[in-house]
């Protein structure tokens, strides 16, 4: 009952209360005209009671206006529907006819109230009026004849049942539709996110497609058509990377999961991003990329700046992907508010333009328009979705008109706050230029062409404020240059190699400008200026300012390191090992010390040597990721670990995670796939600068790749086995082939000395240096990639820890015999013919040793036990060659730093450590 | 002595719905107002258009607009002013919207200035202020002075049809212009009411019931046929994101009632549309008496 009493009120409460409203002052309505025709009917008692009942409902609506509560109009409705039934029940109202307005009650009830509200009063009104007109209560009011009083109940329960039945039935059904839509929607969101992790799993391995693509482009001994393969491989790849991170975004703005950043920007450094895409986009395509900007735009704008310019690549790639002749014009404007400034953007092209059914769909997601036509134009068809949808989040706008074959506009307004009013373009000293510009506007194929450009220069003259003139024929221009002094000429490359000697002859006292495109620029007499298309606002203000410009839209094919870093030690922390194979290799050619780890707690252990110069940071790791690791760093004790650069290194930089990147102590960032250009950059700016150098000469590094090619067998045997898995092994150096080759080299030499040792010990039941022993077997086995033997060894080492010697006993041989096997496995894939000659006898060195103090003996040793917590080889070969010209009294050093240096050859640091030690206190003794 | 040949120069409000080419083709110059959303404010027709407008409104989001504040109108007046001896502005209807009253303080800010600026309340909107924009234009082109032009504008205004069919009544109700009753009964019934300008005002003058496609056959027959009245030169289809089908149906239906020597389809202004709705569009023309 409760619950019903519960419902009832929700139901109530739900109601429209402006058709509350209405629906009162209609009923006031009808009883003042009931009223009316009462007093005409001259009947005092009707009059008076439905005069009563108007002004009660007319009270009623005011009461309802003026406190707008549900209860009071909802009672007091209640009780004039109650009286008003009375009434007729006993006047019998206009010949006993009025009653039947009561079969009114339940539809209106019903629909314009809640099923259960109105149907509830409806039936209690029901039941009233039968318990009234079947008893002998009607013999108190008007005379109603029998049938009337037998059939009057039954319609009205009959009209209240049909209400009733209709009302429940459209409520089911929208119930229905509800659980549908909701299906539906789950469905959607179900494909959202299976689509969202779908793209980021192809997104993992094309990662390195794209990467591997860079490293090979980057290798100097390939041919040019294996170059050109690479090079469109890895076209392909970012093409297909892009419209996986555009079904990612999309996935995003989905689920509503898409975060906006606003930073401060400048939307200088955003037009010069979209102008180096359109550029590249445009390639060789005969089309002219003119770009039209306010220069009076604020210097400082506050909003998602990696956002806005993905609309604005949006617009402009597209723009470009459908024109084939012509032009596309970037015009970027905007209008001062109050809050800042609305920014506009308005790409205009001249291509195929849309047909007015595909402007309907333009904006539909997963849609290309006329997708005959544009079978040739790659794109999943997102991006205008995304565009528009990343603009609603940002609370802009976009639109779009569009004539078919003869091209579109697409424009997009966005609100942005302003940091820094100044404008972020503007001349000197305007007062003192006095250009011209001289374009052949026959040249150009279209008009449209030679309008916008004679539209650009006129704007130029305005909003620079400088005298700026706009020459279309060379007449005209020798015409005006007699008679007046230029400061600056302007012109293109054609007009200038038709008008060669006259613009060389001018450029004594004239700034000659040549304005040509990157792809086919032509050398240039010293005296000349060049720059190079899209010839725009920026570009005027650095002529006109005597600046070095800022665009530097080259991008070379052919990638060549610029530079080389062989001091320099890099720690690069990744959990995956294709991640880290491809970031090794990138690194490669800069000649750096790279050292890989796999988690952040093993960077921070490798970071207490303090001699690694910059850290590349992977985010999502395992235990500890980069976030943390780079907390805890920054924690250390220490200006080393303050400053110490710290790169991240994600595939997340699609989210827009640069705030909390810089707010976790990180200092910058590269996107994976890593690009040759964000790596050169961030390598530049945070390396310390005495660590780097010019590259070594063309020659000289294909020396050094010959002399690798030559050591390094050109088709490895297969000796992957149970007992040897290089493939695991590899795993250990960061995928680098070299560093393993290099490692399983080692152990394989040092086989037959260590076989023998631990035989040795063994044999002499010296259980503590079998022990440690065994445990460098143990590890060094896992490194080169045999797992069994490792395995082994470790439960030999356990066996030794717990004195179980029988065991060791059982087990010793095999796990000596298995060491020989994987050692020769080792050889074998190394291609080492033979096995290794014995070492010949070291000659007695006969150079005088120095005496040392114990004390300073005791410095090496801490210097080499640091080295070894850094696994730092080089540092302790160098301290083991110190040391082996030293003595201690008459104990001369050399045969006890060689045993640390053979551990730290086998890479057993810890073995090395505790040996640094046991010399240190015999040397005390 | 012959007498000096007076220039005026008109100005018209984006609310005209006239596209810009036909415009600029008759040096007109034309003033933006402004719609305001929760983000930000936005110049109609250049920053926000009509479908931004509406799937803003569908998203739940508000939307307010406004006419430009008098220092917009005294720039614009002052710059005409350069080209012309005087200027007349063909406002919106004073009744539904701020403009005169925002011009009338811009004239008051210019000083002498001012007297050469000229205030016509159209007492229309949209493309039925679009014709008294025009033949202003036609009239200023032919040298007429501003008392001529003024006065066979207020003599053209009471011809003008302005009406429109809205698809239902959700953005009248949004706009305050019915109640929520009325508003559920059109929605329950499939009523889609007719407005139309008169004396100024936006007023509802029928309601069509049935699918909207027949809806609008039935508005379209119903302002065209049979009415002896109508000039035939030019009428405008002014709409608010009608499908191209729909359009094809409104052009054909129009054609079959009246052979208008010109039928132009425009698209409706932000501000228009905010107030009526997407699929709305009316039959705009001129009566001969």
């Amino acid at each position: 009952m409760l619950n019903i009493l519960k419902d009832l009120k929700k139901d109530a409460e739900n109601t429209d209360s402006r058709t509350i409203g209405v629906l009162t002052i209609t009923l006031g309505f009808i009883t003042l005209f009931m009223c009316i025709v009462n007093i005409a009917t001259k009947s005092a008692v009707m009059v008076a009671i439905t005069g009563v009942m108007s002004v009660w409902f007319i009270i009623n609506y005011l009461v309802y206006r003026k406190w707008k509560s549900f209860a009071v109009i909802s009672v007091a409705t209640l009780i004039a529907v109650g009286a008003m039934m009375l009434y007729f029940l006993v006047s019998g109202g206009k010949d006993g006819f009025s009653i039947v307005w009561l079969l009114l009650v339940p539809p209106i009830g019903i629909f314009f109230y809640k099923l259960l509200f109105g149907g509830g009063f409806s039936i209690l009104l029901g039941i009233f009026t039968a318990i009234y007109m079947w008893s002998p209560l009607h013999e108190l009011g008007y005379a109603y004849s029998d049938t009337y009083l037998l059939r009057f109940p039954m319609a009205y329960f009959f009209d209240t049942a049909v209400c009733i039945y209709i009302n429940y039935t459209l409520l089911r059904s929208r119930q229905k539709q509800a659980e549908l839509i909701d299906m539906a929607q789950q469905a959607n969101t179900t494909k959202g996110d299976f689509l969202a992790n779908m793209s980021h799993e192809i997104r993992t391995p094309l990662n390195s497609v794209v990467g591997m693509c860079e490293l090979i482009l980057r290798e100097n001994d390939i041919s040019d058509t294996v170059r050109d393969y690479c090079f469109n491989i890895q076209n392909s790849g970012r093409s297909l990377l892009s419209i996986i991170n555009d079904i990612l975004d999309f996935s995003k703005i989905e689920s509503g999961k898409m975060e906006l950043i606003n930073e401060e920007f400048n939307i200088a450094s955003t037009l010069n991003d979209v102008i180096n895409m359109a550029l590249t986009r445009k390639g060789d395509k005969p089309i002219e990329v003119i770009v039209k900007c306010d220069p009076d735009i604020p210097v400082g704008l506050v909003g998602d700046e990696l956002r806005i310019r993905q609309v604005m690549i949006n617009l402009v790639t597209n723009a470009i992907k459908f024109t084939s002749r012509g032009c596309v014009v970037i015009r970027v404007s905007q209008t001062k508010h109050d809050y800042g400034i609305n920014l506009s953007v308005a790409v205009t092209d001249t291509g195929i333009g849309i047909s007015p059914e595909g402007l309907e769909k333009l904006f539909n997601s997963f849609q290309q328009v006329n997708t005959k036509k544009n079978r040739s134009v790659e794109g999943a068809g997102l991006g205008l979705a995304i565009s528009r949808n990343l603009l609603t989040a940002m609370g802009g706008f976009i639109n779009v008109s569009s004539t078919e074959g003869e091209g579109s506009e697409f424009r997009f307004v966005v609100p942005l706050k302003v940091s820094d009013e100044k404008p972020f373009v503007s001349i000197r000293e305007p007062e003192k230029i006095h250009a011209a510009c001289y374009i052949d506007i026959t040249k150009f194929e279209m008009p449209r062409v030679s309008r916008e450009y004679t539209a650009l220069i006129s704007e130029l003259r305005t909003e620079l404020n400088t005298d700026f003139e706009m020459f279309d024929s060379f007449a005209a221009l020798n015409r005006a240059v007699s008679e007046k002094k230029y400061t600056h000429i302007f012109t293109g490359r054609e007009e200038y190699t038709s008008n060669r000697s006259f613009f060389d002859g001018l450029s004594d006292g004239t700034e000659i400008v040549i304005v040509q495109d990157r792809l086919n620029a032509i050398e240039l007499p010293p005296k000349m200026k060049c720059i190079y298309k899209p010839f725009y606002v920026m570009t005027a203000a650095s002529v006109f300012n005597n600046e070095k410009l800022l665009v530097n839209i080259n991008e070379r094919r052919n990638s060549a390191v610029r530079f080389v870093a062989p001091k320099a030690r890099v720690l690069i922390v990744d959990d995956n090992i294709i991640n880290l194979k491809v970031a090794v290799g990138l690194m490669r050619p800069y000649h750096m010390q790279v050292l890989t780890v796999d988690s952040g707690r093993a960077a921070i252990s490798m970071l207490r040597s303090k001699d690694i110069h910059i850290v590349f940071m992977d985010h999502m790791m395992p235990e500890m990721d980069g976030i943390e690791a780079t907390k805890e760093i920054r924690s250390m004790d220490g200006s080393y670990y303050k400053d110490l650069p710290i790169i991240a290194l994600t595939a997340n930089a699609v989210n827009g995670v640069r705030d909390m990147y810089i707010e976790a102590g990180l200092n910058d960032f590269i996107a994976k796939p890593i690009e040759l250009s964000a790596l050169d950059r961030v390598l530049k700016t945070w390396l310390p600068r005495e660590l780097i150098q010019a590259p070594s000469s063309r020659n000289e590094r294909r020396a050094a790749s010959d002399r690798r090619k030559q050591a390094k067998p050109n088709d490895k045997p297969s000796v992957r086995s149970e007992l040897l898995d290089p493939e695991t092994g590899l795993t250990y150096t960061g995928g680098d082939t070299d560093a393993y080759n290099e490692i399983l080299e080692v152990y394989v030499r040092k086989t037959p000395e260590k076989h023998e040792y631990i035989r040795k010990l063994f044999d002499e039941k010296s259980w503590k240096n079998y022990v440690i022993e065994v445990h460098a077997l143990k590890s060094s086995s896992l490194t080169v990639g045999s797992k069994p033997l490792s395995e082994l060894a470790k439960e030999l080492e356990l066996a030794g820890k717990a004195e179980n010697y029988s065991l060791i006993e059982e087990k010793n041989s095999a796990m000596l015999d298995m060491y020989l096997k994987v050692a020769e496995l080792g050889r074998k894939y190394l291609n080492i013919a033979a096995p290794p000659a014995e070492e010949a006898p070291e000659k007695p060195d006969t150079a005088p040793l120095t005496s040392i103090t114990a004390e300073k003996a005791g410095e090496l040793i801490e210097r080499i036990k640091a080295a070894c917590e850094g696994f730092d080889s080089d540092e302790v070969s160098k301290i083991c060659e110190e040391a082996s010209v030293y003595a201690v009294g008459d104990v001369a050093l050399k045969p006890l730093f060689d045993g640390i240096k053979a551990d730290v050859d086998d890479f057993e640091y810890d073995s090395a450590a505790e040996k640094a030690d046991a010399i240190f206190e015999k040397i005390k003794k | 002595m012959a007498l000096e040949k007076k220039k005026v120069g008109i100005l018209a409000e984006c609310v005209c719905d006239l596209p810009k080419s036909t415009l600029r083709s008759r040096g007109i110059d034309i003033l933006y107002f402004l719609v305001e959303t929760e983000s930000g404010v936005f110049t109609d027709t250049d920053e926000i258009t009509a479908e931004n407008v509406i799937s803003h409104m569908e998203k739940g989001g508000r939307t307010k607009s406004a006419p430009p504040p008098p220092e917009i109108y005294k720039k614009a007046f002052e710059k005409s002013l350069k080209r012309h001896d005087e200027v007349i502005l063909v406002a919106i209807s004073s009744h539904i919207s701020h403009s005169c009253e925002n011009a009338e303080k811009a004239i008051k800010l210019m000083g002498d200035d001012g007297k050469r600026v000229h205030i016509f309340d159209s007492e229309h909107l949209s493309t039925g202020l679009g014709f008294l924009v025009l033949r202003a234009a036609e009239l200023a082109a032919q040298g007429c002075d501003s008392a001529k032009i003024l006065s066979e504008l207020e003599a053209m205004k009471p011809r003008v049809s302005t009406t429109f069919i809205a698809k239902n009544a959700d953005y009248l109700y949004r706009n305050g212009l019915v109640s929520a009753f009325v508003k559920s009964v059109c929605s329950i019934l499939s009523i889609h009411p007719v407005l139309t300008m008169k004396n100024g005002d936006i007023r509802p003058k029928t309601v069509i019931l049935g699918s909207y496609e027949n809806a609008c056959r039935t508005y379209i027959k119903k302002e065209l046929k049979g009415k002896k009245n109508i000039d035939s030169r030019q009428a405008f289809v002014t709409h608010v994101g009608c499908s191209v089908k729909m359009l094809r149906i409104i052009k054909s239906e129009t054609k079959k009632y009246c052979g208008f020597n010109e039928l132009t389809v425009t698209d409706a202004s932000a501000t228009i549309s905010s107030n009526c709705g997407p699929d709305t569009f009316g039959i705009l023309f001129v009566r001969t008496d």
